[in-house]
């Protein structure tokens, strides 16, 4: 309180508020123009739907995270467990826990290449448009239910500074500073919390969280034809996470771990745009380098015993590069744009595993036992401790071309485009392990047993992506839409599993470096097994758009619209084959999803109210992993129905410094989540109450924002390590208070 | 060419023999049949590989080793082991064939002594041809195994 006071008495004489742009700042979608340079089509005339998200909604929101978006756009549900790295996101009901996502994120036109820089800080957010269904023929691989385009301010926006600051429960701190003139645009942010939840094994903060950002912009116009665009961004991200409560005879044991759970992260991604005015054409290039220094520790059981602990460490490289063409000039009933893309990615990667006592007696001296008659003996291994070594060095080249062509005749607007999609998958990978083993009663002294296993793997696909889709002006603003397009998610290697694989092949070289053979191992897994194919749908689409002025003063903006998925080879996470702890990504389903989305932007003088309701019914056709047999069931993890509606009203004062208060409050109801395939579990629909009130004065704002009022108590996350069933809580309630103000 | 070696080379008995020496390191084919509870389980395919050494008390006799790979001598065990026989003593005949003998010989497997299968009684031949047969009792089941020379 007194740091804000401070605040608040060296703010009184600061200069009034930068210059922003009006369509920018309202929270009406008023702007015509997307934030992505792939999109030709202003959003009005684009046959899918869009949900754009304006600085002044981030603002009065409190937008900091993407995660927070969840459920303001229909059928986008960003669950917010585990850490930073697990930014699972799922849309129309489909998504996937590891790996590749099924939304494409684009930050100022740079494809965020990897999903563990999904979680991030957001600065200075221009606006957000989510584009549904799949956007393959513009955004190619991991496009498939739609991208998330963010747009950040520029030099060219704003001119001045703003500053944030905030304090809230479990001592969250955050802190942002900007500044933009001529040219140059600087931020920086800072984030602290202690996290809400307590790990009972030592009475630690678990979800202790620190994170510092800066980014630079520089825009330039360098001759009249040519303009450039150059954004680097750093973070750095520190965090223990992972609050998994352990689900025992239906009651939830608090969190209880030995061992460390946490993330680190830094990255640095800088993007180079450039746009080339020629005689005929309109030449964008968009180039950048993104690279990723992580490290993960977990405590694979998540319980108080020493059973095993995993450590995942990356060094990534990525480097995007796209050149778009559009014509300058083109007749009244025909336009296009074409485009190249590739993209290069490097990845050193190295994951021990490391068997503690309880899992080395549990896991491996129990599974080995158990198949030798106590009649003959038994295995002992004397080590308190070893390690699994797994390292990987992964490459994916993905190269494309695209092209969409526009024809106008008369009210309507036809979209036809294809994309080709060539990538290669490669992985290098060398596991090894050496415990001490001996046999009782036949052997008096411990052996060093040693095994590795490496090699390489590559697999390359090609994806042909089409899309048609048509629009028709209604008149007084009302459109009636309709698209078919294809999607993919990529490919790639399970390399989590390498640990369970050496831990199988170890257990069997030793029987058999004691001339013991097990006679049933021929489902063991191998490398072979790891990769997965790419997942492909086909999404059919049809809606209505209306954007409108009411008697002057009823502003409406507005769209439904249902729709189809035929998911096919869908990635699902399941329990390999032969003995192991571990789970993996396989092609094992077959998925239809149909539902419907709306949304609704509504002011009314001082009135504004936002709705959004997304259903989605997603359900496995066919699912073969072997094992079961899931058909007909609910897809799991994503919601059934997303929920949020928020209404806002602004008294206006006529004081000389306070020129309005604005009170707003919110709901954001979601459910209900399926846990698992077989549809046992499942989290009911919850509803978290939120409200926040803004005191806006002439040269600064104070607010104060509560989530959760009422307290509810509901689950983000389920999963089952080692025959456990684990559940992590959602955030309790909570409020923060804050000043935003201009320099 | 093993045939022509025994043919040729056999002169000497009680362990002594140098003929036998040929067959360090050869491997045979064959079936092990056990009799457990009255009822014979026969394998075939089980692979017999043989070693000759000196005995290690210095006497110059020439001891076999037979060691059966992956077998089981209860059908319900769930796992295949690998058996060695040691200390086996040899006599060459003037037919070609040498006699194999043994007995109360605690075997090898799994890494040491497994006194469980104690060998008792082990009798057996092989012959000019390089066929291998013998018959035991490992701990208290009756084994029999005849089997060709794959090398």
């Amino acid at each position: 309180m007194l740091i804000l006071t401070t605040i608040l008495c060296l703010v009184i004489n600061l200069p009034p508020s930068p210059h922003l742009d009006g369509e920018i700042y309202d929270t009406l979608k008023t702007a015509t123009v997307t934030s992505s340079v792939e999109q030709s089509l202003s959003i009005d005339r684009l046959a899918s739907p869009v949900s754009s998200v304006l600085l002044k909604d981030i603002e009065h929101r409190g937008i900091l995270r993407p995660k927070q978006l969840s459920a303001i756009i229909p059928n986008l549900y960003i669950p917010d467990y585990g850490s930073a790295m697990t930014s699972t996101i799922y849309v129309r009901g489909l998504g996937s826990r590891i790996d590749n996502p099924v939304l494409g994120l684009y930050i100022d036109d740079i494809p965020i290449i990897d999903k563990n820089n999904f979680d991030f800080d957001l600065m200075d957010i221009r606006r957000i448009d989510l584009f549904h269904g799949p956007q393959g023929t513009l955004y190619g691989r991991n496009s498939m239910c739609g991208v998330m385009s963010i747009s950040t301010l520029s030099p060219r926006d704003i001119t001045g500074g703003k500053v944030l600051l905030e304090y809230g429960s479990a001592n969250q701190m955050n802190a942002k500073a900007s500044y933009y003139k001529g040219d140059f645009g600087i931020s920086a942010g800072f984030s602290h919390s202690d996290g809400f939840y307590i790990n009972n094994y030592d009475d630690s903060k678990c979800g202790l969280f620190n994170s510092a950002s800066v980014r630079f912009r520089y825009q330039k116009e360098i001759t009249e034809r040519l303009s450039l665009d150059e954004i680097l961004s750093a973070s750095f991200m520190k965090q223990d996470g992972y609050p998994y409560r352990q689900y025992v005879n239906g009651l939830l044991a608090p969190i209880n771990y030995n061992d460390t759970c946490s993330y680190r992260r830094v990255n640095v991604i800088q993007g180079l745009k450039l746009h080339l005015k020629t005689q005929n054409f309109n030449i964008d290039y968009i180039g950048s380098y993104q690279l990723l220094f992580d490290k993960m520790n977990l405590d694979q059981d998540f319980t108080s015993a020493s059973m095993f602990t995993m450590k995942q460490e990356q060094n990534e490289i990525v480097h995007t590069g796209e050149v778009i063409i559009k014509p300058s000039k083109h007749s009244q009933w025909w336009d296009s744009q074409s485009g190249y893309f590739t993209l290069d990615k490097y990845n050193n990667m190295d994951a021990p595993v490391r068997f503690k006592r309880t899992g080395i007696e549990s896991l491996i001296l129990a599974n080995a036992n158990k198949n030798i008659p106590s009649s003959i003996g038994s295995l002992d291994i004397s080590d308190n401790d070893f390690p699994i070594a797994s390292k990987f060095k992964l490459f994916t080249m993905n190269r494309a071309l695209y092209h969409e062509s526009y024809f106008t005749l008369g009210r309507w607007l036809l979209t036809a485009g294809a994309r080709l999609d060539f990538e290669e998958n490669w992985m290098m990978f060398d596991s090894y392990g050496t415990l001490h083993y001996k046999f009782n009663p036949t052997m008096e002294n411990y052996k060093a047993f040693s095994t590795t296993y490496k090699g390489n793997l590559k697999n390359t696909y090609w994806e042909f992506l089409p899309k048609v889709s048509a629009i028709f002006d209604l008149g007084q603003g009302l459109e009636v839409f309709g698209n078919i397009a294809e999607g993919y998610k990529s490919g790639g290697y399970n390399t989590q599993i390498f640990s369970d694989i050496l831990q199988n092949k170890m257990m069997t070289g030793m029987m058999n470096d004691l001339g013991v053979y097990f006679e049933n191992t021929k489902n063991d897994m191998t490398a072979k097994n790891t990769s997965y194919k790419p997942e492909t749908s086909i999404n059919f689409e049809a809606g209505f758009k209306y954007r409108g002025t009411i008697n002057s003063d009823h502003r409406l903006d507005a769209y439904i619209s249902t729709f189809y998925i035929d998911t096919r080879n869908q990635q699902i996470t399941i329990f390999p084959p032969g003995q192991t702890t571990g789970r993996m990504m396989a092609n094992v389903g077959h998925s239809r999803s149909l539902g419907v989305e709306t949304q609704l932007n509504y002011s009314y003088k001082d009135l504004k109210i936002n709705a959004s309701y997304g259903y989605t019914n997603a359900k496995f056709i066919k699912y073969e992993d072997g094992l079961n047999d899931y058909s007909g069931n609910y897809i799991p993890y994503s919601p059934e129905n997303t929920l949020y509606l928020r209404a806002e009203y602004r008294f206006a004062m006529n004081h000389r410094s306070l020129r309005g208060i604005s009170v707003a409050a919110d709901l954001n109801e979601i459910g209900r989540i399926r846990w698992n395939e077989d549809n046992t579990l499942s989290q009911s629909s919850y509803g978290l109450l939120g409200s926040d009130i803004i005191f806006d004065f002439a040269k600064f704002n104070i607010f104060f924002r509560g989530d959760n009022l009422t307290g509810k108590t509901y689950d983000t996350f389920y999963f089952k390590s080692v025959g456990n069933a684990f559940f992590q809580r959602g955030k309790p309630a909570r409020g923060i208070l804050g000043i935003t103000f201009n320099i | 060419m093993a045939v022509t070696a025994l043919m040729a080379g056999c002169s000497k008995d009680n362990g002594n023999d140098t003929a036998i020496d040929y067959y360090n390191g050869s491997s045979f084919l064959g079936t092990m049949t056990v009799t457990y509870q009255s009822t014979d389980y026969k394998t075939d395919n089980v692979q017999v590989d043989m070693s000759i050494n000196k005995a290690k008390d210095g006497s110059n006799t020439t001891l076999m080793a037979l060691v059966m790979r992956q077998v089981k001598f209860v059908p319900q065990m769930p796992v295949v082991i690998d058996i060695t026989i040691p200390g086996l003593t040899t006599k060459s005949g003037t037919d070609g064939t040498t006699t194999i003998t043994g007995n109360n010989i605690i075997p090898e497997a799994m890494g040491g002594q497994y006194p469980l299968y104690k060998i008792t009684n082990f009798t057996g031949t092989l012959d000019a041809t390089g066929v291998l047969s013998y018959s035991m009792t490992v701990g208290s089941y009756p084994v029999t195994y005849k089997g060709n020379i794959t090398k």
